[in-house]
Parts: C-alpha cells; structure tokens; sequence
C-alpha cells in the first residue's frame, strides 16, 4: 500500500505543477484539434474527487471516534491521494474545456476555475502536509476544502443549469425589458460583444492587451491602438479587422471562433456613427437617426408603451376605483401607466367617470365603447392630461362634446365608430395637437369630406371604408320553435333576424307555381298539415333562396313503439322513443337526437294502441340531404293486425329517386300514405332505404342512409 | 355508540403523529434551511406575478377561429402549380422518406399527385396566393401573415387538435385560452377570461370535445365556458322562474357561507374557486345578455359579416359575438367550426365549407380594424394538420380526397403585433416538405404568449412535483413575423 501512495504523491507532484503552469498561462495555450475535445470529459471526472472527498472526510472524522476505523488509517490515506490526483486531472480537463471556442458565459467560468483550481490544490496539500499537524487542523483543512468544493460544484451548476437553478421561478436580474429607455449600448451593443468579443477580450484573458468589458478601457483600445472613434466607423479598428477577409490574420473574431454576421457589423457600424457615446439612451435618438432607423428596421424598438414617466399612484388607490362595470389595470407589471375600460351599460354614470379624477395623471387609455357616453359626459375628460388612447365606439354621442378634447395634449388615438355624428370634426382634427389616428367607420361621415381631411391633415391616419356596396344573399326565413309539429290551436310563426326584411309565403303549390304570394304580417293559423313555402327580401340584398316547411298535424300518437331492426348506433340517441313522441330533428344537423338513422339495416317498427284505432292516413317524416349521403327511402309499407302476429298490408308507396341535378339538396320532407279501411289495434311500418347509391354520387355503390324523425298516424 | 368515523380519524391523527415526527419534521426543517421558498407555493407563484403581463404586450387579446378536422393547405394558401403538372404521377420516395400514413392511405397501392381544383390569384402588396375559395381573406392580404411552414407531430385528429389547444397531444393540460386566464388574468370580471363558440360546416366533420377547453391542472376558474347556440347562450345562467335577483342573492350569500365553513374545515382551495365561480355566474347574468346582444348592431356591420351573422350557431354570428367579446375585455375567444376533413369529395365539399367561413372571417379582421382594436387582438384562423399532396381513394378530375399531413400545413395570424403582408415559411414545390423557416406548434406557442406579454419559459405552474408550461420544454418565438 506505501508503494502505491509514494508513487501516486509523485504523481501528484507532477501534476499540481501542471496544474499551476495551466492556470496562469491557459489563455496563451492553443491545443491541437483532437486534444480539445478531450476536455469534454470534465463533467464526467468531476463527480469522482467530489465522491473520495466526502468519504475521505467522513473516515477521516470517523477514525477520531471509533478504533476500527483509526485503524484503516492507510486506506484513508490512499483514499486522500487519490482524490487530490482525481481532483487535479479533472481540473486540467476542466480548464481544457474551458478553452474550447463557444465556451460558456465567462464571467461563472472564471469564477468556477478559480474555486476548482483552489480546491485541487487543497487537496493536493492536504496530502502532503496530514500526518504533520494535529486532529483538529487536519479537520480544519478538511472543511475548508469541502466549502470550496461545494463553492466550485455551485459555480460549475451554474454553467450548464443557467443561473438561479437552486431558486426557480425569481425572475434573472439581466431582465431589463422594463427600462422604459434603455441605453442603446446595452440593449442592442452589448450582447453582440458579449457572445462574440468578450471571450478573449476579457479582463483575465485580455488578448492584444484589449478589454472590451468595461467601456473605458474599450475605448481606450489594446496593442495596436484605439479600437474605434465616435463617427468615424469606417475608420476605426473594429470594423476594419472585422471586415477582413476570414483568412487573414488580423481578421475578428479570429478563424474557428464564432463569426459576426453581416447585419451585426452593420448595427455595430451605425452605432460608432451614429450613437455618439456609450450613455445615449434609445428614445433620445432623433427618428431620422440612421442607427433608430436601422434598429427599428431590423430589430424592432425595445418594447415599451410607457417612454414618458408617470407619477406613482398612492397605493390602494387602483382598489378603491375597482368595480365590476370597469376594469382598473396597470399597463405591465412594473408601469405606473394605467387602462381604464368600461364595461356595463347600467353601471355607467357620468359621476364613476368623475371617480377617476384620482388618477389622472396616470389614465393613458381609456375605453367607454358600448356605453351609453352623452356628449356632456366628454367635458369630464379634459383632465386626463396623459390620455393617449380613447375609444368612444358605439356609445350615444353627436359629436357636440368632442370639442371638450381638444385641450388634452397626449391623445393620439381616437375611435369614433359606430356613432352618428352630426358635426364637423375640422375642429378637433386641428386642435388635438397630437392626434395621429382617428376611426370614422360607421359614423355617417360621407366619403368626401373624409378625403378632404386626409389631403388637409396628413399627419393624422383616418380609418375609414368605402360602403361596400356589393350585394349578397339573405338567409332565409325560419320557423319559430323550429318544430314543425302543431296541434290544436297552434299557428305558424315566420321569423327573420335581419331587422327590415319582409318575408313572402305561400301555402299553396298552385299558386307557388304561377309566383303568387303573400306577406307574412301575422302567424298562419290552419287546422291540418300544411306546407308553407317562403322567402326574405330586402332593399340591397339578394332575395333569400326559398324555403319549404312540411308542417305536420300531430295526428293520434301510439302509446309503444318497438324497433324490429336496429338503427346504426351513432344515430340512435333517443331510440324508438324518437318516432312517436312529436318532436321533428334539424334537417341541417344530422346529429339531432330526434333522428333515427339507419343504413345497414331496413326500418321496421311495430306501433301499437291500447284500444283499436281506425288509422287513414300515416305520415313519414324523414330527411333527404344528398351531400351526407342521405337518400328519401325506396318504399314503404304500413301493415296492420289484431293479435301482433299475422300482419295484413293496408298500404304501400313507392318514392321516385331523385337525379343528379338534385346532388346538393337538404330537405325536410314528409310522405302520407293513404291507408285501405283498417282498424287495427297493431300497426307494422316498414320503410326501405335506398339499396345502392347511384353512379353519379361519390357514394355510389354504397346503401343509402336512412334518417327518419317521426310517424304519424291520423284517424 | 361512539362515532366509527370520529373515531377512526383520531387513530390516524395520532399514528400519523407518531410516524412523521421524526423524519418529517427533520426534513422539513432541514428543507426550509436549504430552500427558502420550499412550502410556500404562494410565493413561488407570486413571484412570478401571474395575472399581469410578463413585459409591455402588443396583443391583449385573442380570438382564435379553429378550422377543426385541418382544411387543406393546397387549396388555401399554398400554391403549388407543380402539382397540377403532375398531376396523378407517384409522389417520390425522396419526398416522402418514409412518412408514416394514417390507417385510411397505409394500404393504398399507389399515391398519385393531385393539384388544387381551384384556382390561386395574387392578393394584397405581399402578393400573397390565396384561392379562389377564398376572396374576402384575400381582400385582407395586407393585414394577415400567411405561415405556411407550420409543422406538428399528431397524425390524427384529436391529439393533433389536442396538441395544438394544449400543447400536450394526450389531453388533460391546460388549454392556451387558459393559460391566459392564469397568465393574464381577466379584464372584465364579468365575464370569464376564456370563453368558446362552436359552429359545424356541413363537409365531414370530426368531434370537439370539452376537454379541449380544460383548465387541466389550472385553478378551475380558468376554464373555457361554453357559449351555447340556443336562446339561453350560456345554459342555466338565467333565474328559474318565480326566483328574482334579490332571492339569487341571498340564496348566494347563504351559500357562501357554507362554502367558507367548509373551506376552513378542509382548506381545498377548489371551495374557493367554487365560490368564485358562483360570484361569477351571478354576475354574468347582467353581462351576458347585454354583450350577446346582437340587435344593436348597424345594418353595415350585418352586410360586412353576411346575413347569416344573426343565426345562432353559424360560424358568421360566433364571429360577431367573438368581437363583441373581445370588445368586452374577454382575453381569449376561441372559435371551433366543424367539418374541414375531406378525405374524399375535396371539390364537392370544400366550397361550401369555405363560404361558411371567408366573409366571415375576413369581416372580422376589418371589423377590428375599423374599430382600432386591430393592433391588441390577435385574430389567428388555421387546423391541426394540413392534408396530403396525393389523392386518398381513387382520383378522378373532379374526384379526389386527401389524407393528414402533419409535416406543412398553413395558418394565419392578424393584429396584436403580427406583422400583416407577410408570407413566413415556404415548402418544397409539391407542398410535401417545409424548406424555409418551419414553425413547430411550440414555437407558435411560445410566439402567440410572447405577443401577450408573457415569456413562456416563465409562465409556469408547478403541479406533480414539477412546473410545467404550455410549450413545455421546448418552443422559440418567431420573432421575424412580429413588428
């Protein structure tokens, strides 16, 4: 065992000596391609010393206390050695690593090397010096490289867990998109350097003697001079070695280190002329400035509503104006700007609206829109010196009161939509002095005069559209209740949502055919099953397509019905119930509950009475919607019987099928069968769908499906 | 006789006493040593400031109209005449590399190419190609970016709609519109922060299902609700009958007085989001009517939308209301129109699909515009997948189907920060591949937060031990298409 411990303290030797060489000169080293890569093995080595320092420590305390382990006193010893070589490895492979291009953020790199570098040399001490001095010093000089060993575990988890990975969730402090004017070398200068210059240029590291951290000694330059002068970029160091051709040996960043790309030249370039020091902040720069030009163009403007400063609002003052009819928000989390919207017609008043006197000089938008604003209600605006953004759509104002604004300096915006205004807005288009766009849509504003204002003030953007004067197709009428099932006394009500439409109707095929109709003023009264057809008109639409109610009488309803087939289960929702309970389905929505639909299978239904009925007529209601390959059924058949066994036919129909100019038709409809003299207390309704599409539908070859809502059955 | 129950809990009270002293309160101790924040959700939560957003927004607001069953990218806003040239040759191999295929087109023996029925034309300054299916969303061309390189990893319908709303593909996350709720907070506490409108084409359709307005693991509160497309739009808000707002009130007050005995004797916060919810209900039975009420509207806004707009359930009127919410303070609207899966009759089917939703959509945008609420809503229209270069079944020249496509399909943004007149993203010449810019659904994830002011690594919410996030781990904002 002394053996190996006198040859590994050797080793040791030798490598504590590299270490150190390594530390103070790794930036001037250049390793050869394959070699570099070998410093990825650091994460991996790492776990090593730090595994034998904790065991070494613990026999190390162990041994004080317990006999049997103060005799293992050589393993211990072994055990010391060994980390201090593993430590010692693993802090070369780590400071190899540390040399690789792309490296990490340097600032946790040079701090982690500093702490690796201080605990392998402990350790390395600690070896040397142990059996020398006495228990409670070896313990000292134990934890003292224990807390740097968990100083250099920290700072390496910082690398690769990013910061902040002990305490998720704290915001990162470099989090500056709140700086309501940023300086331009920080939000847009810095982090180009910092991934692609500070890598060398670094107070430790300080290739060419050039450290571009600090901006003082950026200025100032390295070896070969200063490194730009304000105004002058085509002149200047930077750009010039930055612009040489990537083999040149001048040439920066230097070959095999990540490049500058063209555009992050060019935003360097425009900064050194057009910036003028490191303190210019982004909104002090003019709007012809090349370089605000440039950055808005190409990177965007750092992001911030608020460039002017608000005072603070005394706290619980946003609580006390809370209210469920208004919302009360600060712009962002950390603005003082604050958004007021309304949001309920009755809880509204001019007097809530003088609430917010408290805040005025916070208000930057402000949206009464839907409410019921009078033109009086405007003059308690004109203290709300910031608003910036008022929006008055939609609310009962003539425009009288909008003179009240023009004292407010801050409005740009200002939404008018949706109001009849009555008066000239030249006033107040010349008078707000910052107005920038104003929303005139719907506003009964002909399009001339808004032309005249757009070539009298072309500051100001008006919204404003042409009437679009394209002509479309109402929809058509509805039924009221959308049942077209009536009983005794019922009529029939016509509905169209479109305010001003008149509705035509016709009950009768006759006339429909010659184009006569009548207007629909009054619901249609009638005693028995009727087909209303009808259609919408209105002054600038196209007439709505025509219509077709099948309205059924609700006839003598069986008290059971029983399915002798089954209906394919996704249309099987209410199940017989469905025929005999006197509700009709949506012919548009085919997942209505009140259809049955079936495909596989014919319909066949046993209708039953408590007492003998003498049945004339049974009426079929089903639906044809060819696109949902939904066909009118080929036949059917009404049997009746006495005991539910021996069934006699009393009637039968054949339907015709419909043709291919038929393919996109939904229809409603409704087939009575006329019954040979019954009276049964049994009704047997067989209904056959459609054997085989025909060739000219996408389904053809296919069975028809089969929708059917209800059975009728009228004495 | 004693009360078994009673009786039982003290037994396990002192058990487990006896049992955790030792090591929990240690660990605790030794936990709140190392962690300072450890036990203390609150804090972490807060730390974060949910209910405002993360940094100045340029979107405050959301209506996503979701074109559920994922309308074909080749006859909308990818146009690809190549297909047309080639029309019923084989896709090549090389395209595909090995793409793997539904059940419906695994077992085709061949995949023969098929190009747009319809024709294509310029649109706009971008001179964006859009279909004829589509004039009125041409007509919009400059306020819209068009991204054509989004890309996604469900092959089927409800993950990939699944993964699209919630950014997990296996359901039971939080939907985006709840995010935002968390993330935001509600403008108007009248009404609910996320809120969905259904509406269905009549082209094959495929199922929406509540799940995929989930709060998932979220407070309760941030659930979507459901506007219904009967009379009563949000069902069972109203008063029964012979009950007046003064009888709801006290029956409320009663009520909560419950809740908070019960919540101080289990401490389940979801008592609290219970109570919250009645509060809600009670209130948003003075709001609801008032902002669904569509009579108000003028004739030209009627004419904009189409005649339809004033039919309950049609996607034209779910557009109407969708900006009427949004007027309203609802931070997320989300529309879903049914029946956009054409596996087979393209031509027949998509025409009318496209009806029911190009005038309406494009009226939207307008609508917003004029009304200066452009800029902080963001308006987004597009599926879950886009659909196959090839023909599913057999191909006629007026017959042909497509199956999903997962690898590119198109979308587009407009408003809240989307830089409109833009075409983002570009595929191969037979729209099979993406070749420019391709546009994950986490990266549409991350750019749709980042345009509401919220970072989405930071938008977390620990549950099951970790904190999750709509992009989950991954996810970068597309910064080019924001202005």
């Amino acid at each position: 065992m002394k053996k190996v411990v006198a040859l590994l303290s050797n080793i040791n030797f030798a490598l504590a000596i590299l270490v150190t060489f390594l530390f103070i000169f790794s930036s001037y080293i250049v390793l050869p391609f394959p070699l570099g890569s070998i410093g990825r093995f650091h994460v991996l080595l790492l776990h090593l010393p730090i595994g034998f320092y904790v065991i070494s420590l613990c026999l190390k305390i162990g041994g004080h206390y317990v006999d049997e382990i103060k005799q293992a006193h050589a393993t211990t010893k072994l055990l010391l050695t060994l980390t201090a070589t593993m430590a010692m490895v693993t802090a070369i492979f780590g400071m190899i690593l540390a040399n690789e291009p792309d490296a990490y953020e340097l600032d946790s790199i040079t701090k982690h090397g500093n702490f690796g570098y201080g605990f392998a040399m402990l350790c390395y001490l600690i070896t040397v010096f142990i059996d020398r001095v006495s228990f409670y010093f070896q313990l000292a000089f134990m934890l003292g490289g224990a807390l740097l060993m968990i100083a250099a575990g920290h700072t390496g988890a910082v690398i690769t867990h990013g910061e902040g990975f002990l305490f998720p969730g704290q915001a990162s402090s470099s989090d500056q998109v709140f700086d309501k004017n940023p300086l331009v070398y920080n939000m847009y200068i810095l982090p180009i350097l910092e991934s692609k210059c500070f890598q060398c240029h670094n107070t430790r590291k300080a290739k060419n003697d050039l450290i571009m951290t600090d901006t003082a000694s950026f200025l100032k330059g390295g070896k070969n001079g200063v490194s730009f002068a304000w105004g002058l970029a085509d002149s200047s160091m930077m750009i010039q070695y930055a612009l040489l051709p990537l083999d040149d040996e001048l040439h920066m960043p230097p070959e095999g280190k990540k490049q500058l790309n063209s555009s992050e030249v060019e935003l360097l370039r425009s900064w050194i002329d057009h910036a003028g020091s490191f303190s210019m902040r982004y909104f002090d720069l003019s709007d012809s400035n090349k370089l605000k030009m440039m950055i808005d163009e190409t990177i965007g403007k750092p992001r911030s509503t608020a460039q002017k400063t608000y005072p603070q609002v005394k706290p619980g003052t946003l609580e006390k104006l809370a209210a469920n009819y208004r919302s009360i928000l600060p712009l962002c989390q950390s603005c003082n700007a604050i958004e007021v919207s309304y949001f309920l017609r009755n809880g509204y008043t001019a007097n809530n609206l003088k609430d917010l006197e408290v805040v005025k000089d916070q208000l930057v938008k402000l949206s009464l829109a839907n409410m019921p604003v009078t033109d009086d209600d405007l003059k308690l605006l004109s203290i709300f010196n910031n608003l910036e953004d008022l929006n008055l759509n939609m609310t009962n104002i003539n425009g009288s009161g909008l003179v009240h604004l023009i004292n407010l300096p801050s409005l740009t915006s200002l939404s008018l939509v949706n109001n009849e205004l009555e008066n000239d807005l030249d006033l107040i288009l010349s008078k707000i002095p910052n107005l920038r766009r104003v929303f005139l849509d719907k506003t009964g504003v002909n399009e001339e005069q808004i032309s005249k204002w757009r070539t009298k003030y072309p500051e100001i953007k008006i919204f404003s559209s042409p009437i679009d004067t394209t002509k479309l197709r109402l929809v058509a009428p509805t039924l009221v209740d959308n049942n077209s099932v009536i009983g005794e006394g019922d009529s029939i009500k016509l509905f169209h949502p479109i305010k001003g439409v008149i509705i035509h109707y016709s009950t009768n095929d006759e006339q429909l055919a010659k184009g006569v109709n009548q207007i629909y003023k009054t619901p249609i009264t009638t005693n028995d099953g009727i087909k209303v057809t009808a259609f919408a008109i209105k002054e600038g639409w196209y007439n709505s397509d025509t219509v077709t109610f099948n309205i059924m009488k609700g006839g003598t309803p069986p008290s059971i019905v029983k399915l002798l087939t089954t209906p394919n289960a996704k249309y099987n929702t209410k199940k017989e119930a469905a025929l005999n309970d006197g509700l009709r389905a949506s012919v548009t929505n085919n997942a209505d509950p009140n259809w049955l639909g079936f495909k596989e299978e014919v319909m066949k239904a046993i209708f039953s009475y408590n007492i003998k009925k003498a049945i004339s007529k049974v009426g079929l209601s089903y639906s044809t919607a060819i696109p949902s390959y939904i066909f009118p059924p080929s036949e059917l058949r009404v049997y009746g019987s006495n005991d539910k066994n021996n069934f006699k036919l009393i009637g039968s129909k054949k339907i015709p099928m419909i043709n291919k100019s038929q393919l996109s038709l939904i229809r409603h409809e409704v087939e009575i069968i006329d019954l040979v003299k019954s009276d049964y207390q049994f009704y047997k309704v067989e209904v056959d769908n459609l054997p085989k599409i025909p060739n000219w539908h996408p389904g053809k070859g296919e069975r028809g499906w089969l929708f059917i809502d209800e059975v009728f059955f009228y004495e | 006789m004693s009360n078994p129950f009673f009786e039982n809990r003290l037994s396990v009270n002192r058990r487990y006493f006896l049992g955790k002293l030792s090591l929990g309160i240690g660990s605790i101790a030794l936990g709140s040593l190392m962690v300072k924040d450890m036990f203390t959700q609150e804090d972490l939560i807060e730390s974060i400031q949910v209910g405002l957003p993360h940094f100045a927004p340029k979107a405050k607001r959301v209506i996503y109209l979701f074109q559920n069953g994922a309308p074909s990218q080749l006859e909308s806003f990818d146009y690809k005449p190549m297909l047309n040239y080639m029309f019923g040759q084989e896709l090549p191999e090389s395209i595909r590399q090995g793409q793997r295929l539904t059940g419906m087109t695994s077992g085709q023996a061949n995949f023969p190419l098929v190009g747009s029925y319809f024709p294509f034309k310029q649109y706009g300054k971008s001179g964006a190609w859009i279909s004829d299916l589509f004039p009125n969303i041409g007509s919009i061309a400059d306020d819209i970016c068009i991204i054509k390189s989004m890309h996604t990893e469900a092959i089927n319908h409800d993950p990939a709609l699944t993964f699209m709303q919630t950014g997990a593909q296996q359901g039971n996350r939080p939907s985006m519109g709840s995010w935002l709720s968390y993330g935001l907070g509600s403008e108007n506490e009248n009404l609910p922060a996320f809120c969905v409108l259904l509406s269905r084409g009549k082209g094959n359709g495929q199922g929406v299902y509540s799940k995929l307005w989930t709060n998932g693991f979220l407070d309760s509160i941030h659930q979507g609700v459901q506007f219904s497309n009967s009379e009563e739009r949000v069902l069972y808000l109203s008063d029964q009958d012979g009950m007046d707002r003064k009888d709801r009130r006290l029956m409320l007050d009663k009520l909560n007085e419950l809740n908070h005995l019960n919540f101080e004797e289990v401490g389940d916060p979801e008592i609290k989001t219970k109570i919250e919810q009645y509060e809600m209900a009670y209130r948003m039975q003075t709001a609801v009517p008032e902002v669904t009420d569509l009579t108000k509207e003028s004739d030209a806004t009627i004419k904009m939308y189409g005649s339809d707009c004033l039919t309950p359930g049609t996607f034209a009127s779910n557009c109407l209301l969708a900006r009427k919410l949004s007027e309203s303070g609802v931070r997320f609207i989300q529309l879903y129109h049914q029946g956009w899966d054409q596996h087979n009759n393209l031509a027949q089917e998509m025409p009318n699909q496209a009806m029911d939703v190009d005038r309406a959509s494009a009226a939207l945008v307008k609508d917003l515009k004029q009304r200066g609420l452009l800029d902080e809503t963001l308006v987004i229209w597009g599926g879950e997948f886009g659909r196959t270069n090839y023909c599913q079944g057999t191909l006629s020249k007026d017959v042909y189907g497509r199956d999903h496509h997962p690898r590119a399909y198109s979308i587009w943004m407009a408003g809240g920060g989307v830089k409109g007149g833009m075409v983002y993203g570009e595929t191969d010449e037979l729209g099979y591949n993406i070749t420019q810019n391709p546009v994950h659904v986490n990266d549409f994830h991350a750019t749709v937060l980042n345009l509401l002011g919220l970072d989405h690594e930071k938008l977390t919410y620990k549950h099951l031990g970790r904190r999750y996030r709509l992009t989950d781990v991954a996810g970068s904002v597309v910064k080019n298409i924001i202005i």
